[in-house]
């Protein structure tokens, strides 16, 4: 080996180890490690595993008296709480399934107690999945079935009916109305977000609502009149958006002149494409 | 060596332990087991079944190889969980079970087939059109009409 290289080798590293070390440094005898130089902190995410802190429940601790949630119940509860409660389970049955795993080798009698407790809440549990799935195949079936069906037409005529018999419609209880029905008929939302869908139902309901507003109000605005027919989903989007009283079909009347101005023909089966584009627009306004 | 002579011992041989199990011993019983087939009520592995079998749980595949072997995983494909917050207000009125005083309660669903018949949610949109969220009414002995 040659001997210079080692030589000015060294001599930085005991440099370097002279800056890094206090020269008047102490031994002491080694810290052995136990539990109490170990500070758990109080939000640290395991102890969701363990109840109240306890590292085990006594059997006789564990609440034996309550009965898991019945469908019916479940039935009763939106969708977010069903969520809650499914976490809730969950993290009770981490617990139980810790303790019955530590008690079962020691004393294996006592510990069915934290076994039958766990399979009561994985009662509950399934039925939380069996309510989900109901409501999924009650969306399925009526969008099947419903969105065609001679009952829902029906409806709508008769709602159309009553909006035009009405004598004044710009109330507060009929905006409340009209909010109602396109949520719960069309989904459409009483604020348009970014998660909001804008498919075929969406559409069906910009037309309902554009040729509603255009019924009732052609006699009152003579503006509206002077148009003769909506001719374009557009024209449905501008009086669907404005508010249902003169002001705002008032308003709308103006965006459709300025509309035919432009002299745009717009096939049907592009007539999702630019409400999407117009609902996308808004947003972006909006922002 | 001397400690596997002595397991061995019971065997007349060490090829004896060779033995299949169609090998029997002389006065007819199986060299080991209870069946010449052998035990084949057990789960299917990854090298059984036709090819569309698929043994696994489909929680790989989520990166991709690079080109010096080490693995990029995309966050995109990874499985992700979504907690709601399950604070004390939350767990305070959201518990794992219920009391038993609680009575159980029934739904009624006629004239409609059941909970997901679509004339059912047609009904029911309709009442919220008319009358906004409205509370469902009970009978004396829990029974809701839905």
């Amino acid at each position: 080996m040659n001997r210079s290289t080692v030589a000015r080798f060294s001599t930085t590293s005991m440099a370097a180890a002279r800056n890094r070390l206090p020269t008047n440094i102490k031994l002491r005898r080694p810290i052995p490690p136990t539990i109490d130089n170990i500070t758990v902190p109080e939000n640290h995410p395991l102890w969701q595993f363990f109840d109240n802190k306890n590292f085990l429940r006594k059997p006789q601790e564990i609440q034996t008296t309550g009965r898991p949630w019945t469908i019916q119940e479940l039935r009763r509860k939106k969708f977010d709480d069903l969520h809650k409660l499914w976490y809730v389970c969950l993290k009770e049955r981490n617990v139980l399934g810790r303790e019955h795993r530590l008690l079962e080798s020691v004393d294996s009698q006592s510990a069915i107690i934290y076994e039958e407790q766990s399979e009561q809440i994985r009662t509950t549990m399934w039925r939380i999945k069996h309510v989900l799935r109901e409501r999924q195949l009650a969306e399925t079936k009526s969008r099947e079935k419903l969105l065609k069906s001679s009952e829902l037409q029906d409806y709508l005529q008769d709602f159309k009916q009553e909006y035009l018999d009405s004598q004044d419609v710009e109330t507060q209880e009929w905006y409340d109305k009209l909010e109602r029905l396109q949520y719960a008929i069309f989904g459409i939302p009483n604020y348009l977000s970014a998660d909001t869908v804008v498919d075929e139902h969406f559409l069906e309901g910009v037309k309902f609502i554009g040729e509603l507003k255009f019924a009732k109000f052609s006699e009152s605005v003579p503006e509206l009149q002077d148009l003769g027919k909506l001719s374009s989903i557009v024209e449905n989007y501008a009086l669907f958006e404005e508010t249902s009283n003169k002001e705002g079909v008032t308003l709308a009347v103006k965006r459709i002149e300025e509309y035919r101005a432009n002299d745009i023909q717009i096939p049907q089966e592009k007539e999702l494409e630019v409400i999407q584009e117009l609902v996308r627009d808004r947003l972006e306004v909006a922002e | 060596m001397s400690q596997v002579k002595s397991i061995r011992s019971f065997h007349s041989s060490a090829g004896s332990l060779l033995k299949r199990p169609w090998k029997t011993y002389k006065d007819g019983t199986l060299f080991y087991g209870e069946s010449k087939t052998g035990n084949n009520r057990v789960p299917l592995g990854t090298k059984q079944g036709n090819k569309n079998f698929y043994k696994g749980t489909r929680a790989s595949g989520i990166g991709r190889f690079t080109k010096h072997g080490s693995y990029i995983i995309d966050p995109a494909r990874t499985r992700t969980f979504v907690v709601p917050v399950t604070g004390a207000s939350a767990s305070e009125s959201l518990r794992p079970f219920v009391s038993s005083n609680v009575p159980e309660i029934k739904q009624l669903f006629q004239p409609y087939k059941g909970p997901t018949d679509p004339l059912l949610l047609l009904q029911r949109a309709r009442n919220f059109v008319e009358n906004g969220k409205t509370e469902k009414e009970f009978t004396h002995n829990y029974v809701e009409r839905v």
